[in-house]
């Protein structure tokens, strides 16, 4: 057999493949489901796709090792982030801050064992918030930055002491990592704090049972969990980084839960799940927005008109089917400090969008349809990743083609997930490169500092403007609520007026699973999207 | 089998593989005047909607009329595979009529390069090389160049040591011309045949190569209407709308054989191994 043969061949089944994989569309998604599930074991399982490798022997609860929903299933907080950003008794029943807001007294819950069956008590706190300041992947958090000492009166009573006044303490304790409490056990020499991290030990509802690198983690109920009951079930995150091997992987059994910010399925492949009878789509509100980093290293961008008129130019309502909620500003309405009319928006206004380009010197080029300075045409590089967001490939071919209509060109380059970060973290060689915003209590400010926010020595991550890092400083300055209010009022202004981003669309949180997963509920903070732990096996 | 092969694809087939090509060409051609869509302006009130009379091949996430994009991407998707297949073969000619005829140190040093490069798989080396250069549709086909020559330079200089032992060579060599000469008369004639029909048979490598290069993301970019991209495109949309992915590939597919049909013809024609 000749080899060219062989080749036509091979061409000729792949064809023949992808005629079968569209045949096969027109049956039942999930009919030949059942024959490949793993058979049931001791205890059952209750699988979920995550994206990335959870670094099962690394979830050391002062690093960001893993996927953050793992941080939470295992590690408590001392507060946790209630609805509408209220903060209530996690590990600690209450607490009080001293007016000058540099001393905070948390009472700690009794009774409370770690899953190794220790008690959890004010030398464990003490304990977890040193490792954790000891990080110098921390180091810009307040906590870090302002903490003096730890004291503790007894047992059960922690006090921080700060340096200077803090105002963001409770919001950072709240938060899936790095501020979760963890046992002395987990480290060698127990207690020591800078000690070899050994294994994940918490007060969460689930411990470590088995991890395989990029493959899965397992997780199984912690007998001591304090607060409910716990799961008889297995909890296993599976690493499943491409998006459509997801979407196949639920259809087919391999996974039962899949969706959110863990496991994001493509929202083209809902309409496969909605109107079918074997799955259950759970939708809820959001925090997190999509957006553009500004490159102002870029001289195109470093022209605030140019920044105005690529925001003029999106049409952020043709984003997903204008399934999102109206665009207006980076921030959603569910974020704290965001009021009715503190965000203004630009609005979709292509024809003011050339109007500022020309005003600023550009020419329009009626042969290759772009405008132009000194015989250099607007074009620029747009990085985004879709292992995470593969919503956003056709986010940026929209995008691409509304800029088309106002003369930028726009390249699009699809980076894989570490060679993104490495772009928006590192080296920095995008023009434009679309993020997502955090979620709940790192919202705005704790946001808004990590990407902003520069001193003398380290520059920022995105745009960077003297008077917002002032700003930012302010904040940090007060602990009244109004008077804070009123700076993030004129840090919105700026940021608005500016251009500093471009706001493209404000997400919803969307899980999709198999009927069979029963009391399916959401979680209070979008890293710890949903209550495992309350999860049932229907048969 | 292969007797089979060449059986099973008689005249007929050909004759329509010759005929789909030319098509092909023209169409290509002319693609920008041909298409009754934009192939770039998302027209998004008309998405996804499954092939019809307006749309024969449907339209894809954005509106976009698949129809005319194929059509579109006849010259990125054919065209290049053309082009650098030409390239290689210019290259090789020079470098193995050179290194056949002459032999010598320039000769080792010219075949320890190739075997550097054919130890490697070709897709391979390809992407390696692509990884080096960057994404982007020129670096495609400078990393095809790169990996491809090594094979064509080996092949030659062996054509040229046969064509060398040729009688009337011998005779050429008498009568006082040698050189650059005998290669222009002589060599290069004697084996262009071969030398095509390899070509003409690796165009559909080519095609595939490069199709497949962009699919896995490596080569042209949206909104390019690269098949390889538009069967990428489709991918995701396979169990939603089959026509995204399926219409490209068709191509891809077609294109490939009727090359492939050609270049396996001429090969029997020429009673070639």
């Amino acid at each position: 057999m000749s080899k060219s043969f062989k080749r036509s061949a091979i061409a000729v089944s792949t064809i023949l493949l992808l005629l079968l994989a569209a045949c096969s569309s027109q049956t039942e998604p999930g009919t030949a489901a059942s024959t490949n599930k793993p058979e049931a074991t001791a205890a059952k399982r209750i699988t979920v796709a995550v994206t990335q490798d959870s670094k099962g022997e690394k979830i050391d609860a002062s690093t960001y090792n893993g996927a953050r929903a793992v941080h939470s299933a295992i590690y408590d907080p001392l507060v946790e982030f209630g609805e509408g950003g209220k903060i209530e008794p996690g590990l600690a029943t209450a607490w009080e801050v001293s007016e000058d807001g540099k001393t905070y007294t948390f009472h700690l819950r009794e009774d409370v064992e770690f899953s190794d069956g220790s008690e959890f008590n004010a030398e464990a706190v003490k304990f977890s918030l040193a490792r954790t300041v000891a990080n110098e992947e921390n180091a810009s958090l307040e906590i870090a930055r302002k903490l003096d000492k730890v004291e503790t009166s007894d047992a059960h009573t922690v006090v921080l002491q700060f340096k200077e006044m803090a105002t963001q303490v409770l919001l950072e304790l709240s938060q899936a990592r790095p501020f979760r409490m963890m046992s002395p056990n987990a480290v060698n020499p127990a207690g020591a704090v800078d000690g070899e991290f050994v294994k994940p030990i918490g007060t969460g509802p689930w411990q470590l049972d088995s991890f395989k690198e990029g493959a899965e983690t397992v997780l199984t109920a912690n007998e001591h969990y304090w607060k409910e009951k716990p799961s008889p079930y297995k909890l296993v995150f599976k690493v499943i980084t491409d998006p459509q091997a997801r979407v196949l992987a639920l259809q087919n059994g391999e996974i039962d839960i899949a969706g959110g910010e863990v496991g994001n399925i493509p929202y083209e492949s809902l309409p496969i799940f909605e109107n079918n009878t074997k799955y259950t789509v759970e939708q809820h509100a959001s925090t997190m927005s999509y957006f553009m980093v500004i490159n102002q290293k870029n001289t195109f961008l470093a022209d605030k008109n140019v920044r105005q008129a690529i925001n003029l130019g999106t049409d952020t309502s043709k984003m997903m089917n204008g399934q999102g909620a109206e665009v207006s500003g980076l921030f959603q309405s569910t974020v704290a400090f965001v009021t009715p009319d503190n965000q203004p928006s630009y609005g979709f206004k292509p024809d003011k969008a050339k109007q500022l380009l020309e005003a600023s010197g550009f020419q329009w080029n009626a042969g290759s349809k772009q405008y132009e300075k000194d015989g250099k045409p607007i074009q620029l590089r747009l990085v985004i990743q879709t292992e995470e967001y593969p919503e956003w490939k056709e986010m940026a071919e929209i995008f691409q083609s509304e800029m088309k209509n106002i003369g930028i060109k726009v390249d699009i380059a699809n980076l894989e997930r570490a060679a993104y970060y490495d772009a928006l973290w590192t080296n920095k060689e995008y023009d434009l490169l679309l993020y997502r915003t955090y979620t709940d209590a790192q919202l705005p400010y704790r946001f808004l500092t990590s990407l902003f926010y520069h001193t003398d020595k380290t520059p920022g991550v995105a745009y960077q403007d003297e008077a917002l890092t002032k700003q930012l400083d302010d904040i940090a300055k007060t602990t009244s609520t109004a008077e804070q209010q009123a700076i993030f009022d004129r840090i919105f202004g700026r940021m608005h007026e500016e251009a500093m981003t471009v706001p493209i669309y404000y997400t919803k949180q969307t899980f999709i699973h198999s009927k069979k997963i029963g009391n399916f509920a959401f979680g209070d903070i979008e890293d710890n999207p949903v209550k495992w732990h309350q999860l049932t096996i229907e048969e | 089998m292969k007797k089979a092969f060449s059986l099973a694809l008689g005249q007929k087939w050909t004759t329509a593989a010759l005929l789909f090509l030319a098509g092909l060409l023209i169409v290509g051609l002319l693609a920008s005047w041909l298409h009754p869509f934009d192939p770039y302006e998302p027209d998004y009130a008309a998405k996804l909607q499954p092939p019809s009379l307006s749309h024969p091949f449907g339209t894809d996430y954005l509106g976009r009329d698949l129809f005319s994009r194929v059509l579109a991407g006849i010259p990125y998707s054919v065209f290049p595979a053309l082009i650098v297949l030409g390239l290689v073969m210019i290259i090789s000619l020079v470098l193995g009529t050179i290194s056949g005829f002459y032999g010598g140190r320039l000769d080792m040093l010219l075949m320890s390069a190739a075997d550097l490069f054919t130890a490697i798989p070709n897709l391979l080396l390809t992407i390696v090389i692509i990884g080096f250069l960057g994404f982007g549709m020129e670096n495609v086909y400078a990393a095809i160049l790169l990996s491809w020559w090594a094979k064509y330079v080996r092949i030659i200089r062996g054509l040229v040591h046969d064509v060398k032992k040729e009688p009337y060579m011998l005779a050429s060599r008498v009568s006082g011309s040698f050189g650059f000469h005998a290669i222009r008369r002589h060599i290069v004639p004697n084996m262009m045949p071969q030398v095509l029909t390899l070509i003409i048979l690796d165009v559909s490598r080519v095609i595939l190569a490069l199709s497949g290069l962009s699919f896995l993301g490596l080569g042209a970019q949206p909104p390019s209407p690269e098949w390889g991209v538009m069967l990428l495109d489709g991918k995701n949309y396979l169990q939603i709308a089959p026509w995204m992915g399926f219409f490209p590939g068709l191509m891809i597919f077609v294109t490939a054989v009727a090359f492939q049909i050609c270049g396996e013809r001429l090969r029997s024609r020429l009673q070639l191994n």
